[in-house]
């Protein structure tokens, strides 16, 4: 009925980090930031928290949709179009502070319309979220290159100014858990948990198991218009027609340090954010340290690879112990 | 015991009357039943899986469904909860004729399911997935965790569930048999008008089987319907007031308990076979001595052990329903699973860790699910046969010869497609484009590419046609007289006896019963695969 008593303390503490995977990429942050402080002392450059914050903002804000995808047992790949076409439009169509309240709705409007695109599609089409999200991203992209064809264009000093400073971007972090908290905890959250799960089970259980599967993938275009916006107005400073590419992967790479099943139904965005720190720290690691900056894809590789074999390890000692005994 | 109002307030319907807590209005309810399913067709595709099956449940009354696999029992239960809709025929609810579209319908009018496989969600909590549908919400938004797991407490409490757990635990971590409970729990608690259990105790202990009793008789005595569903003849006669016994789609048996026999019951499950699908044949010589023998396996759900000895040249048939450890044991012999236990091939101990260990030792398993175990669908024939062989040729140089060329596998393809009766143009012919029993008869050459010591087949004659059921027994004899010990596991009592030297029938992950000459018979197959103990040399009335 109980767990064996007989469990050894190194495999208690590992089932520990598994009952709360968040565990794992939080102290290695720590730990990344740490080493940060160590190395940023003799470099002389403050505010860093605050510039490493607001560079992994758009990875954590598109992350929050893809988590919320893959926990549903789906995935999305046209957030990177998404991305580069609310890049594009906002460089292009909302230069002026006048602009603002007309496209902003606009650029979530069409992020939206894209997820539900994505959503209905998958959901009562019946196809894999892979091809049609493929498809939607590659269209998306499309329409970007011709709406912008080069990179450039210039950003409304409004949406800056607003996006731009250091409260709003702690605001907005704090903004994205605490909707993410209150979204898990209702029964759309549950819902989208239950349906990565074992969607039979939830459509046994009565639950709307296709609604929640459509507006899952409106969240992860709304999201990755947030993410766009962020990056143009407040990393770049300008408009690319391919500033989500970079983005597809990364986000993958959040979602999966953060502790996320790929298959669904385990994890949670908590996860995801200090996934998506830890790369980011990690990336500003190896520029303090002196190294090339492509280490640091050689860095986000092995912590990928590494922070996988570690969440599957539980799964492997109860497979040899379940084929003893 | 209180009641949990809130959720079965929630579930039960305006226009559906309410079950009766009282025991005054009992008689009266009993006049309109509360559930009639009459004459119902369903058929996927060619077969037919129910075929006007009628069944009447009252309330105040448990009634059991009986029936071998493939009798369309769990058909008849996707109907009655929504999960399928039938082509013809009508389901009544309290006298009202019923149209369900969907499992949230039925679960709202009061039809409320323990599954068999069950339908828990793994990664949520014991609470979260037995108040599921019906949360307690702060501010009509938000879930109100603290709430949820005192309320799921207080249900384990209130019924109390024969076993201690954490309500904030992921379902996926708890045992089976805990998991079964908790689905069982999601269903009593509501206290549903109709209360469907369909297998609830093959994953339960004694001591839970007997709570799960009480608690089905307590709802019973509030003026619910129970429909049970058992393979366990005992349990059936034990709980139950009323049995249906469902036969080809078709009910051909209904009455009280006490009308019935249990050797009718076992009758009239089986039916008289008018016709049999085999002549009898003779099957060959056994060698003697024992080439394969397992001593004291233990599957991993089994509670007990198991012995066997299959000689060379012996067929041995593995019978019992469906899932009761067939599966795990020619698995395990096979190498894809690992169990308890010695098992020695020609007097040598030997356990084989994976498959390819298994298959040098000329262990060969023939998988039942041919789509997802055994072949590759998009390839040829050829290509599937050859999958997994090594590349012919005494030397270096021929090796690399036939690994540049396919030439010699064409034409060995081509004699064993001739052998075996696999109907295509040519080898090379996608396999996915074959008949079902075409495909069947592939994954076999393969198989007998090289003759194996031991071949175990595991249900390979389920949805395969009549003729190839035959080419495939006469393809069994002529191994057997090659001196392979065979194992041969179908679901099929009658197909048993007329192709095997002996028969071993499972039952719950043991053996039950190993059936040899006179003993070996439908009947006593069917008696041992619902865990009647003993058997019965002759036709006769027992009990």
């Amino acid at each position: 009925m109980t767990r064996p008593p007989s469990l050894g303390k190194w495999r208690a503490r590992v089932h520990f980090v598994m009952r709360r995977p968040v565990a794992l990429p939080i102290l290695l942050f720590v730990i990344g930031l740490i080493v940060m402080f160590h190395l940023q002392s003799r470099t002389e450059s403050g505010g860093f928290m605050i510039t490493m914050l607001q560079t992994s903002l758009p990875l954590v804000c598109v992350s929050l949709g893809q988590t919320a995808v893959i926990i549903s047992g789906g995935l999305d790949l046209s957030i990177a179009g998404v991305m580069s076409l609310t890049s594009a439009l906002a460089a292009s169509h909302m230069t002026g502070n006048g602009n603002i309240a007309l496209w902003l709705p606009l650029l979530f409007g069409a992020g939206a319309l894209s997820g539900l695109v994505n959503g209905l599609l998958v959901t009562f089409g019946g196809l894999p979220a892979f091809i049609v999200t493929l498809g939607t991203w590659s269209i998306l992209d499309g329409v970007a290159l011709e709406i912008l064809p080069t990179q450039g264009g210039s950003i409304a000093p409004g949406l800056e100014n607003l996006l731009g400073s250091n409260t709003a971007t702690i605001l907005i972090m704090v903004g994205l858990l605490v909707l993410w908290l209150v979204l898990r905890n209702t029964r759309f959250g549950l819902t989208i948990y239950s349906l990565g799960s074992g969607e039979a089970a939830a459509r046994q259980a009565g639950l709307h198991v296709k609604t929640a599967k459509v507006s899952v993938y409106v969240f992860s275009g709304l999201t990755a218009v947030g993410a766009g916006l962020f990056y143009s107005a407040v990393v770049t400073l300008s408009g690319s027609p391919t500033a989500g590419d970079p983005f597809l992967l990364q986000s993958f790479a959040a979602v999966v340090v953060g502790g996320t099943v790929l298959a669904g139904g385990r994890g949670g965005f908590v996860g995801t954010v200090f996934g998506a720190l830890l790369l980011s720290v990690i990336s500003q690691i190896v520029v303090f340290a002196g190294f090339q900056s492509y280490y640091s894809e050689l860095a986000y590789g092995a912590i990928l690879v590494i922070m996988v074999s570690v969440y599957s390890l539980p799964a492997l000692i109860a497979k040899n112990r379940g084929s003893t005994g | 015991m209180s009641l949990f109002r809130r959720g079965s307030g929630q579930l039960t319907g305006e226009e559906i009357p309410r079950h009766s807590n009282g025991a005054g209005s009992s008689d009266q309810l009993r006049e309109v039943p509360a559930l009639v399913v009459e004459g119902v067709y369903k058929s996927y595709g060619p077969v037919r899986a129910l075929d006007g099956a009628s069944l009447t449940l009252r309330a105040g009354e448990i009634t059991s469904l009986v029936g071998q696999n493939g009798s369309g029992k769990s058909t008849l239960v996707r109907v009655i909860t929504g999960d399928t809709q039938a082509d013809a025929g009508e389901v009544r609810l309290f006298g009202r004729p019923l149209h369900l579209r969907s499992t949230r319908t039925a679960a709202r009018l009061g039809i409320s399911i323990a599954f068999q496989e069950l339908s828990l969600v793994p990664d949520l909590s014991v609470a979260e997935n037995l108040v599921i549908g019906a949360e307690p919400l702060l501010a009509g938004m938000v879930v109100d965790k603290r709430k949820l797991n005192r309320i799921a407490e207080q249900l384990l409490q209130e019924l109390d569930v024969p076993a201690r757990f954490d309500v904030g635990k992921p379902v996926g971590e708890l045992s089976l048999a805990e998991q079964q409970l908790v689905e069982l729990t999601r269903v009593l608690h509501r206290q549903p008008p109709i209360g469907v259990f369909d297998e609830p105790t093959s994953a339960l202990g004694e001591a839970a089987v007997n709570w799960l009793f009480q608690r089905m008789s307590d709802l019973a005595a509030r003026g619910s319907a129970v429909l049970f569903i058992s393979h366990r003849l005992r349990e059936v006669y034990e709980i139950s007031q009323q049995i249906v016994v469902l036969r080809n789609g078709k009910d051909v048996l209904a009455a009280p308990k006490a009308d019935v026999s249990e050797s009718e019951l076992v009758q009239s499950m089986l039916g008289q076979r008018l016709l049999r699908d085999f002549e009898a044949v003779t099957l060959p010589e056994v060698g003697r001595g024992a080439l394969l023998a397992l001593e004291s396996v233990r599957l991993s759900r089994g509670k007990g052990s198991i012995d066997l000895e299959v000689r060379a040249g012996e067929i041995l048939g593995v019978g019992g329903l469906q899932g009761q450890g067939q599966r795990e044991l020619l698995r395990g012999l096979a190498g894809r699973e690992s169990f308890a236990g010695t098992v020695k091939l020609a007097g040598k101990r030997f356990q084989a860790r994976s498959p390819r260990q298994a298959i040098e030792q000329g262990i060969c398993l023939i998988p039942e699910d041919r789509r997802t175990e055994g072949l590759l669908l998009g390839r040829s024939i050829r290509e599937n046969i050859f999958v997994g062989a090594r590349r012919h040729g005494r030397n270096g140089v021929q090796r690399l010869q036939s690994k540049l060329s396919n030439r010699n596998e064409r034409i060995e393809a081509r004699t064993l497609m001739q052998r075996f009766g696999i109907l295509a143009a040519s080898p090379e012919v996608q396999i996915g484009t074959l008949s079902g029993g075409n495909q069947q008869k592939v994954l076999i050459a393969r198989s007998l590419a090289k003759t194996p010591t031991v071949l175990l087949l595991a249900d390979v004659t389920r949805g395969v046609d009549v003729g190839t059921k035959a080419d495939i027994f006469v393809t069994l004899r002529e191994l057997a007289g090659m001196g392979v010990a065979i194992v041969f596991h179908s679901t099929d009592a009658t197909e048993l006896v007329a192709n095997c030297h002996r028969v071993a029938v499972m039952h719950d992950y043991v053996v039950q019963a190993v059936l040899e000459g006179s003993a070996l018979t439908e009947e006593n197959i069917a008696r041992a695969a619902v865990g009647i103990e003993g058997q019965q040399e002759q036709d006769g009335a027992t009990r």
